[in-house]
C-alpha cells in the first residue's frame, strides 16, 4: 500500500482520523497556501482561504471516491474555494471579476506581505490581465511547476487546451512586462 | 511552437527568476495548523447536542410535505384571489380617506370669509357645544365687557301688554308656590 493510500485509509477510519489529519495539513499547507494566495492575493484572504479549504477536505473525506490522487482532489478544493471567494468580494464590491482582480494587484505595492522587486509586481500586475483560466493555468504551471496531466486532473480540463492557455498567457505577460519596462 | 514559448520563459525566468514577491508572517505555517484544528473543533462543536437525522430526510421531507400539499389537480392551478375579498380589504382603506378628504376640504377649500353668525348656526350644533363645553364666569365676562349691554337691549319694545299678561296667565305657577311653601 502507497503512503497516500495508507493516509487515504487512515483519514476514512474514525479512529485514525484526527491523527491523519494533522499529517495530511502538515503535507499540504504550504502547498496549498501558495496555490491559493496567488489567486486571492492578500495574505488574510489567503489564510481564510486555507483554513476553509482543508475544513471542506475533513468534512467531505468520505466522499472522496479516489478516481483521482488525494493531492489533486484537496488541489481541486483549494482552487474551487479561492475563486468562489474572488467572485464573492468582486459582488460585494459591484465589481466585475477581472476589475477586482485587477484592483487588487494595484494594492501590492502597499501591501506588507508583498516584498518583491518592481519587476516582481509589474509580472503581478499582468498575471491580473489574464482571463481567469489562463491565469491559473500560467500559476500553476510557472511557479507551482505542476505536470500539465496534474493540472488536467485538477482543473478537469484537457492537456492540449492546458498547454494552449498556457502559451497565450505567456506571450501576453511578456508583452505586457516588455511594454511596461521600455 | 515549443521554441517560441521557451524564449518567453526564459525572459520571464531572467526578470522574475521564478519569485513572486509574496511573503507571510513570521512563523506563520508554524501556527497554521493549530489555527486549522481550533477552526475545526469549533465546527464541530456546533452540532454538540448528540441529536442526528438521517442524511436524506430533509430532502425527503420536501417532496413528501409537497405531494400532501398540491395535489396533482392544485399543482398547476394559479391562485385565484376573490373579488369580494379585495373589496373588503379596501372598505376601511376608502372610509378613512373618505374622512380625511372631507376633514381636509371643510379646513382647507371651503371659503373662509364667510360670516359665522348665530343664526347659521343649528340648534343641535349650539346644544352640542354647551353641552361639550365648560363655560367659566371670566368667559362671559370677557364678552360682556367687549358688548356692553345696556337697558335698552331688555326693553322689549315690540311686545305688547296684552302679550305679556296672556302668557302669565299661560304659565303653570303651581311649582313657584310649592317653592314659597
Amino acid at each position: 500500500m502507497t503512503d497516500e493510500a495508507l493516509l487515504i485509509e487512515q483519514l476514512k477510519n474514525v479512529q485514525t482520523k484526527e491523527k491523519a489529519y494533522v499529517e495530511l495539513i502538515s503535507l499540504y499547507k504550504e502547498r496549498l497556501y501558495w496555490h491559493i494566495r496567488k489567486i486571492v492575493i492578500s495574505h488574510s484572504d489567503a489564510d481564510d482561504v486555507l483554513q476553509n479549504t482543508f475544513i471542506k477536505v475533513f468534512k467531505n473525506i468520505d466522499k472522496f471516491n479516489q478516481k483521482s490522487k488525494l493531492f489533486s482532489w484537496i488541489y481541486r478544493i483549494a482552487t474551487n474555494e479561492s475563486i468562489t471567494f474572488i467572485n464573492k468580494r468582486a459582488k460585494q464590491r459591484n465589481l466585475d471579476v477581472s476589475d477586482y482582480q485587477l484592483e487588487l494587484a494595484s494594492t501590492l505595492a502597499n501591501d506588507d506581505f508583498f516584498t518583491g522587486n518592481e519587476i516582481q509586481l509589474i509580472l503581478q500586475k499582468a498575471i491580473a490581465t489574464l482571463p481567469k483560466k489562463q491565469r491559473l493555468v500560467f500559476n500553476m504551471k510557472y511557479f507551482d511547476e505542476l505536470k500539465y496531466e496534474e493540472m488536467s486532473e485538477i482543473l478537469n480540463t484537457s492537456v492540449g487546451a492546458l498547454k494552449s492557455s498556457y502559451f497565450h498567457a505567456v506571450k501576453k505577460i511578456e508583452n505586457y512586462i516588455k511594454m511596461k519596462t521600455n | 511552437m515549443p521554441n517560441n514559448i521557451k524564449n518567453s520563459e526564459e525572459f520571464l525566468n531572467s526578470i522574475s527568476r521564478k519569485k513572486n514577491g509574496f511573503s507571510v508572517p513570521k512563523n506563520y505555517f508554524n501556527t497554521i495548523e493549530e489555527v486549522i484544528h481550533a477552526k475545526l473543533a469549533e465546527e464541530r462543536s456546533k452540532n454538540k447536542s448528540g441529536f442526528d437525522l438521517p442524511n436524506t430526510y430533509f430532502k425527503e421531507f420536501e417532496e413528501s410535505l409537497l405531494a400532501k400539499v398540491l395535489s396533482p389537480s392544485l399543482a398547476n392551478k394559479a391562485k385565484v384571489i376573490s373579488f369580494k375579498e379585495r373589496i373588503l380589504k379596501i372598505i376601511p382603506i376608502t372610509v378613512a380617506a373618505s374622512v380625511l378628504i372631507f376633514i381636509g376640504l371643510n379646513s382647507f377649500v371651503f371659503d373662509k370669509n364667510a360670516e359665522l353668525t348665530l343664526d347659521t348656526l343649528s340648534e343641535d350644533e349650539i346644544e352640542y357645544w354647551l353641552n361639550s363645553s365648560d363655560l367659566y364666569l371670566n368667559d362671559i365676562s370677557i364678552v360682556l365687557a367687549e358688548n356692553i349691554l345696556e337697558e335698552n337691549d331688555f326693553y322689549f319694545s315690540t311686545i305688547g301688554d296684552e302679550t305679556i299678561e296672556e302668557y302669565i296667565f299661560s304659565i303653570d305657577n303651581s311649582y313657584l308656590l310649592n317653592e314659597l311653601n
